[in-house]
């Protein structure tokens, strides 16, 4: 098994769905665009041409069959010379990740190109509840002073949560649910956390500590180059969320405390050691073997450990959790963070939640489903990297039961 | 028959005939007397024999047909007597009336450039297929050099196509991609490349389907009984006779006619007025192709593009074959005006470019002008604009400039800025980069003073993109005589330009003579003449730029830094009235007003003043056409006289090009010699 390294990455800024859905193509960029900005920006910064890559692997979680992601991008970014592999799916970032490792680890590949890449949907309406309530009460009106009374009272756009359909939701929110009642989470402390995440990305905004971002510049004129924060302060930090509708008194979760979809791409550029010299590329960090795990009847979630994925991760390199230095956990919603607070509270970094999520995570930024994972596994890398620490794991779990955990190793420049 | 040098023929079982063009001089297939003599002979041939149908296709991928050679040319357009052009032309013209009046059905399968003599042979035939690559275009070149091909196709193009379609096809200078051709009704069918043959068989086939073939009473074509009308109804190919009299000239505001092709075109719809579409038309071609031909202001241009040709052919024979050239890194430091127009050219022409800027509203307006740019250039060719677009990358972070393998400073004129760049750059690239600087006045020496390896350092001057001259000036600083140039050179080529070396004086060459030209116009205003006459009377001189209009366009504080920045070196004082207007805010197109008012980029009559009794000197036309012209040779005569550039053909080439000066006559010092 040869040693993999991540040699650098780079990500489209995370965007809300784009208002412009009905625009020409120039106001917006879809799935492959994205992906294609995200990795030449990280191309440039590489002393070879893209011909030299061997394979190129692209990860969408929603992506129109029959339309291969991978062939169509390697083709437009000229890195015909290898294979292309696309991964479908709302694990294909990570799946993807893990094929890029053991093409390297395995198969004798020098240079891996992995990136994910995700875009929410077109929706022809994409109105809350309240804004279907409001629409209902138009239209019941009858006369136009009540119709003007209305128009006045209407709501602002909220953005969408998580995931699309109401199924999925609420898969998430019970699981959370019932993570918060077993660890006995309150509303304050999520909503404490999530502000928590919030304060983080700002500080890391203003002090330029994100990894490398790509600004996106769009054919209207129009440029980002930041991501675009996606919390609502209009409403009250311990309201309750509005998905499951029926118990609102009974709801545990704070309005923001599940992450929120957007769109974005992330790539990340592996090597093997050979590649390395012969390139001379300056390596960000050492890439352990992926862990997953994966225990669908969970009964026991205050006993077993939030990922146990950690602990096979940690066996393998024979750490324990004190050697850590700083973690990523994936903020699907705030209860996991929470619950990993709780599960190792023997651990200061966690306990006090000193070393994890510095420079903010999903419940701030947003997450596009499979690009969020190569964001965190990027970031991490830059945080050892300014903090000349060690080793950093990064963590993620679905709810159903499966758990991911990649465990990075920094050198501290013992080669110039 | 005689052993075929040029053709090859195949008869195939069901009687089809295939003729496959071979040229031996060159792939692009020129058409020479000799080829002529051969097609006849194989024409004649065929009539004899009964014969299903004759497809012509060509052997060559690059071209199906195309003009003339230059070395031909040259005898062709001799003065003193007309004979040589009257026969060949006359041997054209009857080559395509044989091939009409063949009574088999002519399939043209055209793959790649088809133009000139090639078009009017490919018009003779009956059908024409075209395959979907982007190189397959369709242009007639020749008319922008003042003449035309008198085979007796342009009777049949207006026939085709009614006479509105066919004047603005002929007046276009940029060739003609497959889509819109079909569109026109230039060709028949557009498909793949593999699939073109199967379709030019089908062709025939239908026409005798079951025997039910009709003919076509206007065009007395068999046309098989399930196509529709070939060409799209017009209701100008009705043209009764009493429109005849207003047929008018193409306009077009971005691009007026210059008068080598009014020439033409006048003489084109003088014959159609006498003739019709008679076959008296077809041969009355012939005299007038002659005459336009042996006019002075086509020799002149003829001279011109004998040049243009001349220094094409030295890259061919040079370099390497396109194919084999590694990729390059472009990185370009500025995202001003120049800089994302060289962005736009080396993205066009395949090369992965980055372009720096610290300002983010800079690098918004590249992404804009740049898929403006690449449709217009290459319309329907989706591929090739996406190509571009993907490889022209906004970069705020200059991470382009570790590993670029040709670096482009692009900033502002200001010689400390520039100096500060070229040492940035120096310390951040790789060793083996070329540097260029597009400086328009300012010494290498002084700039590279302090880098560390200043033979690395070249100067380039291309033409503000709204002129978009095919040629780029090249200055050496003094001691790079070591370094080799050739990379400079090659990607200069590659990006479609043509280089010529130029002495390292302010100004170059062209921009020294461009501001020449501004200032006496400027000054002619001063001293009272009115703008509007200055305009009208260097655009009857035949300037394809008028001098105000062009202030406005390239932006009056733009004109007024370079001006001010020459003023000081070569010792002449700048107009107030252009410092004047740019204080008063009036920055030209994109300002809203300059000399000129616009609205959203158009011009605005200017009504009012035209009803107000004007203040202005009345000066005679001719005086003030002489005044330019006198302007510009004097500053060309000054440039070749310093040594600046190295011959008179590249002044007169570059005084057309960069300047504008009319191609009818020749260059400025071409012009020169004829008067005295």
């Amino acid at each position: 098994m040869k040693t993999v390294y991540l040699v650098d990455g780079s990500r489209t800024p995370f965007l809300i769905q784009s208002e412009y859905q009905s625009a020409p193509h120039h106001s917006c960029y879809s799935a492959q665009e994205l992906a294609v900005i995200a990795i030449r920006h990280l191309l440039l910064r590489q002393p070879f041409n893209t011909a030299a890559l061997d394979k190129v692997i692209i990860g969408s979680s929603n992506y129109k069959t029959g339309v291969d992601l991978a062939q169509h991008i390697a083709q437009r970014l000229g890195a015909t010379a290898g294979f292309s592999q696309s991964q479908y799916g709302t694990l294909a970032g990570l799946q993807a990740l893990e094929y890029g490792h053991l093409q390297i680890a395995l198969n004798q590949q020098q240079l891996v190109l992995v990136a994910a890449t995700d875009v929410l949907p077109a929706q022809p309406a994409r109105w809350n509840k309240a804004m279907y309530n409001w629409l209902d009460d138009y239209s019941q009106t009858s006369s136009w002073s009540k119709k003007f009374k209305a128009i006045t009272r209407s709501h602002p756009y909220q953005p969408r949560h998580y995931l699309s359909t109401p199924t999925q939701r609420t898969n998430i929110t019970r699981y959370a649910e019932k993570k918060a009642l077993i660890y006995r989470l309150q509303k304050a402390q999520m909503s404490e956390y999530v502000q928590l995440s919030q304060r983080r990305l700002q500080y890391a905004q203003r002090n330029n500590l994100i990894a490398s971002l790509a600004p996106l510049f769009y054919e209207d004129g129009r440029w980002i180059h930041r991501d675009q924060g996606i919390l609502d302060f209009s409403v009250p930090p311990t309201a309750t969320r509005d998905s499951c509708g029926k118990n609102d008194n009974m709801d545990i979760l704070t309005a923001n405390s599940l992450a929120s979809a957007t769109e974005g791409a992330s790539a990340l550029l592996l090597a093997s050691r050979k590649a390395v010299k012969r390139y001379q590329l300056p390596v960000l960090a050492k890439l352990s073997t992926p862990q997953w795990t994966h225990s669908p009847d969970n009964k026991n979630m205050l006993k077993d450990p939030p990922n146990t994925a950690i602990e096979h991760a940690l066996k393998k390199h024979q750490l324990s959790v004190d050697d850590i230095d700083y973690w990523e956990w994936n903020e699907t919603t705030a209860v996991e963070v929470l619950a990993a607070q709780q599960h190792y509270r023997h651990t200061p970094p966690v306990a006090t939640l000193s070393h994890v999520n510095i420079d903010g995570g999903a419940l701030a930024l947003g997450a596009p489903a499979t690009a969020n994972s190569l964001r965190m596994i990027l970031q991490l890398s830059y945080i050892l990297r300014r903090n000349a620490a060690r080793y950093g794991i990064v963590s993620s779990t679905e709810p159903g039961g499966k758990a991911f955990a990649l465990l990075l190793q920094h050198e501290q420049e013992a080669e110039a | 028959m005689n052993q075929l040098q040029h053709f090859s023929l195949q008869k195939t079982a069901d009687d089809l005939i295939w003729l496959t063009i071979h040229i031996k001089e060159s792939p692009r297939h020129p058409v020479d007397t000799s080829v002529l003599y051969e097609f006849l002979e194989i024409i004649a041939s065929i009539h004899e024999k009964k014969v299903k149908g004759l497809i012509i296709q060509s052997n060559s991928p690059e071209a199906f047909l195309t003009g003339i050679q230059p070395e031909t040319l040259t005898k062709l357009a001799d003065r003193t007597s007309t004979q040589h052009a009257m026969g060949f032309f006359s041997l054209g013209n009857k080559l395509c009336r044989q091939i009409e009046k063949l009574n088999c059905p002519t399939v043209a399968i055209i793959d790649g450039l088809c133009s000139g003599a090639g078009l009017e042979i490919a018009l003779a035939c009956q059908y024409r297929v075209l395959t979907d690559r982007p190189e397959t275009r369709l242009i007639y070149t020749e008319i922008a050099q003042g003449y035309h091909i008198g085979f007796g196709s342009i009777t049949r193009l207006i026939d085709l196509q009614g006479m509105k379609t066919a004047l603005s096809f002929l007046a276009s200078s940029k060739p003609c991609p497959g889509q819109l051709c079909v569109r026109q009704g230039l060709g028949d069918k557009l498909v793949a490349r593999y699939k073109a043959r199967q379709q030019a068989e089908q062709i025939i086939a239908h026409i005798y389907d079951a025997g039910t073939a009709c003919k076509d009473n206007n065009t007395n074509r068999l046309l098989a009984h399930t196509d529709k009308n070939p060409a799209p109804f017009s209701l100008d190919k009705l043209l009764p006779d009493f429109l005849i009299s207003n047929i008018r000239l193409p306009q077009d505001h971005n691009q007026p006619l210059s008068s080598l092709q009014r020439q033409v075109l006048e003489t084109i719809i003088g014959t159609w007025k006498t003739y019709g579409n008679s076959d008296d038309a077809k041969q009355e071609e012939v005299t007038t192709a002659t005459r336009l031909l042996v006019a002075e202001s086509t020799q002149h241009a003829l001279y011109l593009q004998v040049l243009l040709d001349k220094q094409r052919q030295k890259r061919i024979t040079r370099s390497q074959p396109e194919k084999q050239q590694p990729p390059l890194r472009v990185h370009i430091m500025g995202s001003g005006t120049i800089g994302r127009y060289l962005g736009r050219l080396c993205a066009f022409h395949g090369l992965l470019v980055s372009v720096y800027d610290i300002r983010h509203n800079a690098l918004a307006r590249l992404l804009p002008e740049a898929r403006h740019y690449f449709e217009t250039r290459a319309p329907y060719a989706t591929e090739r604009v996406q190509h571009a677009l993907d490889h022209l990358i906004p970069d705020i972070e200059n991470n382009g400039l570790r590993h670029a393998d040709i670096i482009i400073e692009a900033i502002q004129e200001d010689k400390h800025s520039k100096a500060s760049l070229l040492l940035e750059i120096d310390r951040g690239s790789r060793p083996e980069a070329c540097i260029l600087t597009t400086t328009a006045c300012l010494p290498l020496n002084e700039l590279s003073k302090d880098m560390l390896r200043p033979e690395r350092l070249t100067g380039i001057n291309l033409s503000h993109p709204f002129i978009d001259s095919p040629i780029a000036e090249v200055i050496q600083s003094d001691n790079s005589l070591s370094f080799p140039h050739d990379k400079v050179t090659d990607f200069i080529w590659r990006i479609g330009r043509l280089p010529v070396m130029v002495q390292n004086a302010p100004g170059f060459l062209s921009t020294r003579i461009l501001m020449a030209y501004l200032r006496e116009a400027l000054m002619l205003h001063q001293a009272g003449t009115s703008i509007t006459e200055i305009d009208t009377a260097a655009s009857a001189l035949g300037m394809t730029f008028a001098p105000f209009l062009l202030l406005d366009t390239i932006g009056l504080d733009e004109c007024l830094t370079v001006m001010e920045a020459l003023a000081d070196r070569l010792g002449y004082d700048v107009p107030p009235i252009l410092v004047q207007k740019v204080e008063q805010g009036h920055g030209g197109k994109n300002a809203g007003e300059g000399f000129y008012k616009y609205k959203q980029g158009r011009q605005q009559a200017d009504l009012i003043s035209a009803f107000r009794p004007s203040f202005s000197k009345k000066t005679d036309s001719r005086d003030i056409q002489k005044n330019l012209l006198e302007a510009i040779i004097n500053e060309a005569r000054i440039g070749l006289n310093l040594g600046i550039i190295e011959s008179t053909e590249w002044v007169d080439l570059i005084t057309v090009t960069n300047i504008g000066f009319p191609a009818a006559k020749g260059g400025a010092l071409r012009y020169l010699s004829g008067k005295t």
